[in-house]
């Protein structure tokens, strides 16, 4: 039994495959955080002096505005490099250490937003992801050391830190559900009560106001924060988060699981306000293809 | 292999106990951070301070604005993270001519629950133990 565990967990964590798709989430995750920056921004205030804070650590200290400032400036162009796929490991490193001060310097920074950006940045990190698709196997390719293919879409490697990215978004998944199982929220009551302000202060309430004229947007609004209204939708979305926690693991159930998740995270970001996040988790999804799906259909000629 | 082998078993058993301190907590008790509570729960709260001068009797304090974000003030109403506010509270004030005692009022719902109070309104906070939080 225990050697059976071993092997299987072996298998798991030393299946081998391109980085392309791994890649792909680089760029796609580089682009939510460079979106995601602006807002982590205005939200983390406590990591500059004055005032009441609460730390983790006492010997991470607030920094001045100017300091905070400046930090969050020389975030962009690592972000840039970190999507081009150019001083990856220098790039993430240092965006590790700003966001993580920022992040540990007070409590009351805590988002899960940024905190589930530091993990796929240490994770990355530990990760072939600039292996293709990067401006650094680019260079390798003009300097005529790997061919273009290998420049594409990198040599087949153990997918290790990748298959770590995949099992921490079930993980987000799972744990998000598992707060969600409860009556309240199971009677709709929970929704009810952050759909209204999200859909008046969003782009959906905008969208209603456009097509419908502004009246409407106070009538979906009463809909809406009927708790009796937000009973299917709120039970709906504690199965769809269970589900794909499991169902994008198995070839057999990914499609119906990436449907669902797609218009799941779409939904959230239109009708809740949560963009960056909701994005960063669609780009997740290119994880848990097969290997070599994209690359056997771009180069549908050659072996994967 | 090994090295991987122990990242792999320690970055795991993290992510998965680490939520699940914040599931089995109150969240009377804590704001359950980093367990992935999302959008999952109605958590509200009434909370007035006052400080209670020779002078003028009580005076009420805004203490969210001691906040650099006064909106985030209610990750602040738990059991775990109240008695650091107070102990602010009461260096920022303890101070100034005329004090003599902080007084609190913290209630709190959850999900619907009748009112539970956090904070003892009948004590002087800065003079209580564990600055006039309440057990559970």
């Amino acid at each position: 039994m225990t050697s059976r565990l071993a092997t299987g967990w072996e298998r798991f964590w030393t299946r081998s495959g391109s980085p392309f798709h791994l890649a792909l989430f680089r760029v796609a995750f580089a682009y939510s955080l460079f979106h995601e920056a602006g807002v982590t921004r205005a939200k983390s205030l406590y990591a500059v002096e004055g005032g009441f804070h609460l730390p983790y650590l006492s010997f991470i200290q607030p920094v001045s505005q100017q300091t905070f400032d400046w930090m969050y400036t020389l975030q962009l162009p690592l972000v840039v490099l970190l999507g081009l796929g150019l001083l990856t490991r220098v790039s993430i490193t240092a965006l590790l250490a700003i966001q993580g001060y920022i992040f540990f310097s007070d409590q009351l920074n805590f988002r899960n937003h940024p905190y589930f950006f530091l993990l796929v940045l240490l994770l990355l990190a530990l990760s072939p992801c600039d292996e293709a698709l990067s401006l650094r196997s680019l260079l390798r390719y003009l300097r005529k050391r790997v061919s273009l293919d290998r420049a594409l879409f990198g040599s087949s490697a153990p997918m290790t830190m990748q298959r770590l990215i995949q099992v921490q978004i079930s993980i987000v998944y799972f744990y998000s559900a598992v707060h969600k199982t409860h009556p309240a929220f199971l009677r709709g009551e929970v929704l009810a009560a952050d759909l209204g302000d999200a859909i008046a202060s969003g782009a959906s309430g905008r969208l209603l106001s456009w097509l419908f004229g502004a009246d409407s947007m106070d009538r979906v609004r009463e809909i809406v924060e009927r708790p009796s209204t937000m009973i299917v939708p709120a039970v709906l979305t504690v199965l769809i988060e269970y589900g794909l926690s499991l169902a994008l693991w198995f070839r057999r159930t990914r499609p119906v699981a990436l449907i669902v998740g797609i218009g799941f995270h779409v939904g959230i970001a239109f009708l809740m306000n949560i963009g960056t996040f909701s994005y960063a988790m669609l780009g997740s999804y290119l994880l848990f293809l097969e290997p070599d799906t994209l690359r056997a259909r771009l180069r549908p000629n050659r072996p994967g | 292999m090994v090295a991987r082998n122990a990242f792999l078993v320690t970055y795991l058993a993290i992510q998965i106990a680490l939520p699940l301190r914040g599931v089995l907590r109150s969240r009377f008790d804590s704001h359950g951070s980093f367990s992935w509570n999302m959008y999952s729960q109605n958590y509200a709260c009434a909370a007035q301070y006052h400080a209670m001068t020779r002078d003028r009797g009580p005076v009420q304090i805004e203490h969210r604005y001691h906040l650099n974000r006064p909106s985030r003030v209610e990750m602040l109403y738990n059991r775990e993270s109240l008695p650091w506010l107070h102990r602010y509270l009461c260096e920022e004030y303890g101070d100034r001519t005329g004090f003599e005692s902080l007084r609190g009022m913290v209630e709190c719902t959850w999900n619907g629950s009748p009112l539970v109070p956090l904070v003892d309104p009948e004590v002087d906070l800065c003079r209580a133990e564990n600055y006039g939080v309440t057990e559970r």
